[in-house]
């Protein structure tokens, strides 16, 4: 509670510097650069890749002490060989290759990879793992070229759904996400340059690869892809809504290509959707009606998309508030919930709607996962946290934090005065993990998690 | 049986099931041009042998459980060299085989990655 306050003092003296302030306007494209080389440095470049801009290194981070090293992942020694179309090579870069290579990584034979054909390419990066595109930190202009492509675009869409990874605002450190990848169950500390840097900004939903931000006053939103700083503030609302608001953000088609929407709803029932396609506001309107209002929202869950439709947690009552972002259509689903609980929020896992949340009976807290019946619309129990790790909050005062609204995947934070755990729930193999502690650059606590969205990371989603 | 005749002359007799695996070959059947047996100048003996090795596991399913097939494809990725999985990735590429491209080119890119 002392911590929320705290927070909570934070946030207020934060709005009422930005009242005071006026927010810097986004950075010009940049023109284009002479050299092959993209340093990492360049805040100004909104398209390119920006890497990490990390000036202390933590130890989660341990790719810069890989590139520190001096190696250089076999990637770029196959696209540096590749042919690339207009470019002649000089003579010495050609003696360069066939001299022996020093090249400690992959064992990759240079004169049999050099004659690899470009358009094959694409199916191979598409295939690195993401946190790949992540970590480096210097690319040559093949390297770029290859990334804005169409083609390669469409061939990670075509790859199966990756392990959504989790873009989250800690609570000490609000002014910069911690981002979780499970697959390698690492921090990283993304910065993204162009979101204005004198007010806190809280990710609020996301859709293909993007996240969608909203800063504290409620006042702009900005849509980016947090792997390569591709950034668009959305244009002003065309009206101003003080109270709370819940954001939702769906894809038109199977990629960012086809546009995305971005739905945001207040309690009073006003809403408005983003276009992207158009670059502007519209459907402007209230909630009909026949939907009892004023809506309570829970905002503290997040809504979760499927397909086209938004799905919202409402607290009073009981029930989900969905919204078809083709038809334009609200539709009111009262269920009833659970019994003895608390700080819950909405999942998804292979378009069905899950429910987690805190069970409270007595002493004894846990965490549980329902999966929603369509054919009742009655939450059914699915799963429990193992009794083992349950016990650590016997007879304490839990709060808790989940992020569930993409993939299978959810993280869950957990939190007591003296305590603080990190835990993904897979649902589809009902496997509880733990998740290594984040601690930031010059942190030294644990940090708990105070709000975020699940996204599926995508070197490819364009704002 | 369908007749494939790789680029140095070796021919290899396959039952269709197997051939239709490769989409280019199936194309072939389709507009009926496979009379004297496919040549396919761009894959040498050494790689279809490999090829027809793969498809003729794959055929319905592989017979055995996902995890079994899995397993071969496992065993069967890893026991190659580099000029043999370059080669490879080409021809799945020029035949037009999804699921062979797909584990060659992850197998590339576990290797680099």
């Amino acid at each position: 509670m002392d911590e929320e306050l705290a927070m909570l003092r934070h946030l207020i003296g934060q709005l009422q510097e930005l009242l005071h302030n006026a927010s810097p306007p986004p950075p010009p494209p940049p023109p284009s650069s002479p050299s092959s080389f993209y340093l990492l440095h360049h805040p100004h470049y909104q398209n390119r890749w920006c890497l990490p801009c990390i000036e202390e290194t933590s130890a989660d981070d341990c790719c810069d002490i890989v590139m520190a090293a001096g190696k250089r992942p076999g990637i770029f020694k196959m696209l540096e060989t590749a042919k690339p179309p207009h470019v002649k090579r000089s003579r010495k870069e050609r003696r360069s290759f066939t001299q022996g290579d020093d090249d400690t990584s992959g064992n990759m034979d240079q004169e049999i990879w050099q004659e690899f054909p470009q358009d094959l390419f694409e199916a191979l990066l598409s295939r690195l793992p993401i946190a790949t595109f992540f970590q480096f930190r210097t690319v040559c202009r093949n390297w770029n070229v290859l990334i804005d492509s169409d083609s390669f675009s469409r061939c990670c869409t075509e790859l199966p759904q990756t392990i959504p990874w989790f873009y989250t605002i800690t609570h000490e450190n609000v002014n910069s996400g911690q981002v979780y990848d499970p697959s390698l169950k690492k921090w990283h500390h993304p910065v993204i340059p162009a979101l204005p840097k004198k007010t806190i900004v809280l990710p609020m939903a996301s859709a293909g690869g993007l996240v969608c931000f909203l800063d504290i006053g409620h006042r702009n939103f900005y849509v980016s892809n947090p792997l390569t700083k591709s950034f668009r503030e959305l244009p002003a609302r065309s009206f101003k809504v003080w109270s709370r608001v819940a954001v939702g953000m769906t894809l038109n088609g199977n990629s960012t290509s086809h546009g995305y929407k971005v739905l945001w709803v207040g309690c009073e029932g006003e809403y408005e959707v983003y276009d992207s396609l158009r670059n502007v506001w519209t459907k402007r309107g209230t909630i009909p009606s026949n939907i009892k209002l004023p809506v309570l929202l829970n905002f503290k869950s997040q809504p979760v998309a499927i397909h086209s439709t938004l799905y919202f947690m409402l607290t009073d009552p009981e029930g989900i508030l969905s919204y078809d972002m083709v038809s334009g259509k609200w539709k009111q689903s009262i269920i009833p919930g659970p019994p003895h609980l608390s700080d819950h929020t909405l999942a998804e896992c292979g378009e069905r709607l899950m429910l987690v949340g805190l069970l409270t009976k007595n002493a004894a807290t846990c965490v549980c996962v329902w999966e929603l019946q369509k054919m009742t619309l009655l939450w059914k129990e699915v799963d429990r946290m193992p009794n083992i790790w349950c016990l650590e909050f016997y007879g304490k005062h839990i709060r808790m934090n989940c992020l569930g609204n993409k993939g299978c995947l959810i993280l869950l934070s957990l939190r007591s005065r003296q305590m603080n755990r990190l835990v993904t729930y897979n649902v589809v193999t009902r496997e509880w993990t733990k998740v290594p502690g984040c601690t930031v650059p010059r942190g030294r606590k644990r940090l708990w998690i105070a709000c975020g969205t699940a996204f599926h990371p995508s070197p490819t989603a364009r704002a | 049986m369908i007749v494939l005749k790789s680029s140095d002359g070796e021919t290899f007799e396959i039952e269709e099931a197997v051939a239709l695996q490769s989409q280019t070959i199936a194309h072939m059947v389709e507009d009926d041009c496979v009379e004297n047996g496919i040549p396919l100048a761009n894959v040498t003996g050494e790689i279809l042998a490999k090829i027809i090795e793969y498809c003729k596991k794959h055929v319905e399913g592989g017979g055995g459980s996902e995890e079994e097939l899995k397993i071969w494809d496992k065993e069967f990725i890893e026991n190659i060299d580099q000029s043999t999985l370059f080669n490879l990735i080409l021809a799945a590429n020029y035949l037009n085989i999804k699921t062979l491209l797909d584990l060659t080119c992850q197998r590339v890119a576990d290797m680099i990655s």
